[in-house]
């Protein structure tokens, strides 16, 4: 019997019946998913064709208890990824005046940092009107969830669950490309676990008063693409903000003596801490920066680094994660996209330092035709192109200044990922 | 140096621009508020440049020459250089980089900037009113892909501020139109467009879908601070953030700016783009003299000022770098590079859909638009004519 991290789950559809358990053979899909109870004999029958059928208690991600992991934590409270109107209702784009995406990135990487081995699946309720989920749609569920890191089961349409069991010619169709696609994914699973390539660490314990500002300013940081890794305040070592930049500390109470310590330590080495009032006191020793006044932190000089204390608590995440990005500075952003439209990217380096992966996942689920490029701001020796649906990567040119290489994205409608290859680690 | 009024009445710059300037220039403004039939001209130079590689400073440094050098514009002065870097910084036209099609290309800035600095100048400030927002400039060119250090690095005492906002500065100052105005008879800026003694505005050769053309007098629209020119701009005071574009305020005029700032002299004039925003290009060079225009026309896009104005947009290579102390005089010349008629009128092109803030400008005396009036030094014009149209990947807003 396989481990929990090595099941590919898929959401039973409701209109099936055991008998559909034979659909999955010779497909990467190992697990079944029941967000309600499964109907009689389903979960039998799965054990029976030696599928996995774990209990399920799905909870919203705020309301899970990390210390106490169960078999495979279920997280029913994700977004169905997409480009979302919701913010156009009133004429506008939503207060970001970005493209208002649903997205998920924030919350794999919030799990994978809270779950380390531990094994977390993500759901979310599909669409009111699930006719107007496409094809795409289907294939982006499986993308994101792997460009960053994380584990989806595979939703499928009621629809489409009914006509693939009834043998539809098209449903079989489609369902063998999104059988092809999972494939996929799941022969490059090792780059699940590349850790992320985030300057920015936001620190918090994520519950009580601090749940409602940590998970905003995640979930917002995502939406503005910075680079960010989250780490529990209880737990952090100083071994985890080796190679950051910055540490947001996003709780209300003043860090304990021994994260002061590890914060400490890490400005006085030349990282940037930023915090609220109430770690005030903490630094009350430092002197202040007065060259350049920000309009809502001060600035305190700590060995070859600073503290950037807030003058007033944190209450707008979308100011406080921009406000810790340009602080930060954006020099130390990985990747950026130009022309990225809807697009997505996540960064992940190789265990070796030596190699890095630019995820990208079109949140649009067409094709785009918009000249798209990618600018890395490390040096690099090749480039490849994976692109699901083709046997082996493909090199790609590499343009612009050598300092910040360029490469042309060839057009994709779900998910590519561009291999970097570094001279030196 | 230009010939401004406020120098015929031997006072200095910042007096002049000043309230003490302003009132001691009462008089004068009413006689000027009229035609001016005899607008200033300078010569203007043109330089043909290849590329954005080593020949660049050099070719400035003889354009500066042939204009008279540049040490007694700024000995001793602080300089502040407007660039033009309009529009997101992750959006390009296809996949070419913003400064080979609509961004100040930063060699030029920086070869400039080298320039000002041998010159003597005391202190050089890039200045832009960043895109929608109050991020630091040095932060918004990052984003556009670029290092700022190769900028700040380029003299001894470079800085950086995004104008949108108070910035290092404890509250906005005003500028009045010594000349009077058309729509806006003074502006409230960012500290270090006042506090600077020499403005340089460098331009990109391109066109432009309101006001047909943008080159140097255009591109100081871009020091209006959102705060208070934008759309989500304070009512009374000046808001604390920028956001926003500048649509509602200055286009449209369907909202007016912070009350604490200068209001419009006529509420009942149109509220179209075609009428307002030539007036207000003028307006803002009355208030912000610039001392010296510096177009980049070395790669540039043709069809519009940005990638939003599309499909029909290409990028062009005239190969050119136009300069000059008048900006008028320098807009004109590079009106002409581009193979416009600068004397055009609303309705001829470049200015077909818009009035001609050439026109205008040199109606309100800022300086002529005519070539036969300015003396053209470096490169013949007519060695370095690109016409625009010909170039053009189709139509053009406003054509039919």
């Amino acid at each position: 019997m396989s481990t929990s991290a090595e099941w590919i789950p898929i959401e039973w559809p409701a209109s099936w019946r055991p008998e559909q358990l034979g659909l999955l053979r010779d497909t990467p899909f190992n697990a079944l998913a029941f967000k309600d109870p499964p109907p009689a004999g389903v979960a039998e029958a799965a054990k029976a064709a030696g599928l996995n059928a774990p209990p399920l208690a799905w909870k919203a991600w705020k309301e899970i208890d990390w210390a106490k992991p169960e078999g495979v934590t279920a997280i029913s409270d994700g977004f169905w990824p997409a480009y979302s109107y919701k913010g156009l209702a009133d004429g506008s784009a939503g207060p970001t005046g970005e493209p208002w995406l649903d997205a998920n990135g924030w919350l794999y990487l919030y799990t994978r940092a809270r779950a380390g081995q531990h094994t977390v699946w993500v759901r979310s309720d599909p669409p009111e009107d699930p006719r107007t989920v496409r094809q795409p749609h289907l294939h982006l569920l499986l993308a994101e969830a792997f460009a960053f890191g994380g584990r989806r089961p595979l939703w499928l349409p009621p629809e489409f669950a009914a006509a693939l069991a009834a043998g539809n010619e098209k449903a079989s169709g489609d369902w063998k490309k999104l059988v092809d696609t999972a494939r996929w994914f799941e022969q490059r699973d090792a780059w699940r676990s590349w850790p992320a390539v985030a300057p920015l660490v936001l620190l918090s314990d994520f519950s009580g008063d601090n749940e409602y500002l940590a998970g905003e300013t995640m979930l917002l940081a995502a939406r503005k693409q910075i680079p960010f890794w989250p780490l529990a305040a209880a737990q952090v070592q100083a071994s985890d903000l080796t190679g950051r930049r910055a540490v947001l500390y996003l709780d209300q109470a003043p860090p304990t003596p021994k994260l002061l310590a590890l914060l400490r330590a890490f400005a006085t080495g030349g990282g940037l801490v930023l915090a609220g009032p109430a770690a005030a006191k903490a630094f009350a020793d430092l002197k202040p920066v007065t060259a350049h006044p920000h309009p809502r932190f001060d600035i305190l000089a700590l060995g070859r680094g600073r503290v950037a204390l807030a003058r007033a608590a944190f209450d707008d995440a979308w100011t406080l994660a921009d406000d810790a990005h340009l602080l930060m500075s954006r020099r130390y952003d990985p990747a950026r996209l130009f022309n990225g439209g809807l697009l997505h990217t996540h960064t992940a380096a190789s265990p070796d330092g030596k190699r890095t992966m630019v995820h990208l996942v079109n949140y649009g689920a067409e094709p785009f035709f918009n000249i798209v490029v990618l600018q890395v701001t490390r040096p690099v020796k090749s480039a490849k192109i994976h692109l699901p649906g083709t046997a082996g990567p493909k090199s790609v040119a590499i343009g612009g200044d050598p300092a910040r290489p360029e490469i042309v994205i060839p057009h994709f409608s779900v998910y590519l990922a561009v291999e970097l290859e570094h001279a030196h680690a | 140096m230009p010939d401004y009024p406020c120098q015929r009445h031997g006072l200095s710059r910042r007096q002049a621009l000043t309230g003490l300037g302003s009132l001691a220039l009462t008089p004068f403004v009413t006689r000027l508020s009229g035609y001016s039939p005899q607008a200033p001209t300078s010569p203007v130079s043109i330089g043909r440049c290849r590329s954005y590689g080593p020949e660049v400073t050099p070719t400035l440094g003889r354009m500066f020459d042939q204009l008279g050098g540049l040490s007694k514009l700024v000995a001793g002065k602080t300089v502040a250089i407007k660039v033009n870097l309009t529009g997101s910084p992750r959006q390009r036209v296809g996949g070419t980089p913003s400064e080979l099609a609509h961004y100040t290309h930063p060699a030029v800035v920086g070869s400039t900037i080298h320039l000002l600095a041998a010159a003597g100048a005391r202190r050089i400030r890039i200045l832009e009113g960043c895109f929608c927002c109050a991020d630091p400039l040095e932060e918004f060119m990052l984003d556009a892909g670029w290092d700022p250090s190769l900028l700040l690095n380029a003299g001894p005492n470079v800085e950086m501020e995004n104008t949108n906002i108070l910035g290092r500065g404890k509250r906005y100052l005003r500028r009045m139109s010594p000349q009077g105005a058309y729509i806006f008879p003074g502006f409230d800026f960012n500290h270090a467009w006042v506090e600077s003694d020499v403005v340089v505005s460098i331009a990109k050769l391109k066109e432009h879908a309101t006001v047909g053309i943008t080159l140097g007098m255009k591109n100081m629209f871009g020091a209006t601070p959102i705060t208070i020119y934008g759309d989500s701009c304070g009512k009374d005071e000046p808001a604390t953030d920028a956001k926003g574009g500048r649509g509602t305020t200055m286009h449209d005029g369907t909202v007016p700016p912070s009350k604490s700032a200068p209001q419009e002299l006529d509420l009942s004039s149109p509220r179209r783009g075609d009428y307002r925003m030539p007036r207000i290009v003028v307006d803002v060079c009355a208030a912000l003299p610039v001392h010296l225009t510096i177009i980049d026309g070395i790669s540039t896009m043709v069809g519009g000022e940005g990638p939003w104005i599309g499909p029909n947009n290409s990028i062009a290579e005239p190969g050119v770098l136009i300069a000059g102390l008048n900006p008028v005089c320098t807009d004109a010349i590079g009106t002409a590079v581009m193979g416009y008629d600068p004397m055009a009128k609303r309705g001829q092109p470049p200015f077909d859909v818009c009035d001609s803030f050439l026109e205008l400008a040199e109606a309100r005396g800022l300086g002529t638009r005519d070539p036969g009036r300015i003396e053209v030094v470096g490169a013949p014009l007519k060695d370095a004519v690109f016409p625009f149209r010909k170039h053009r990947n189709g139509g053009f807003p406003g054509e039919s």
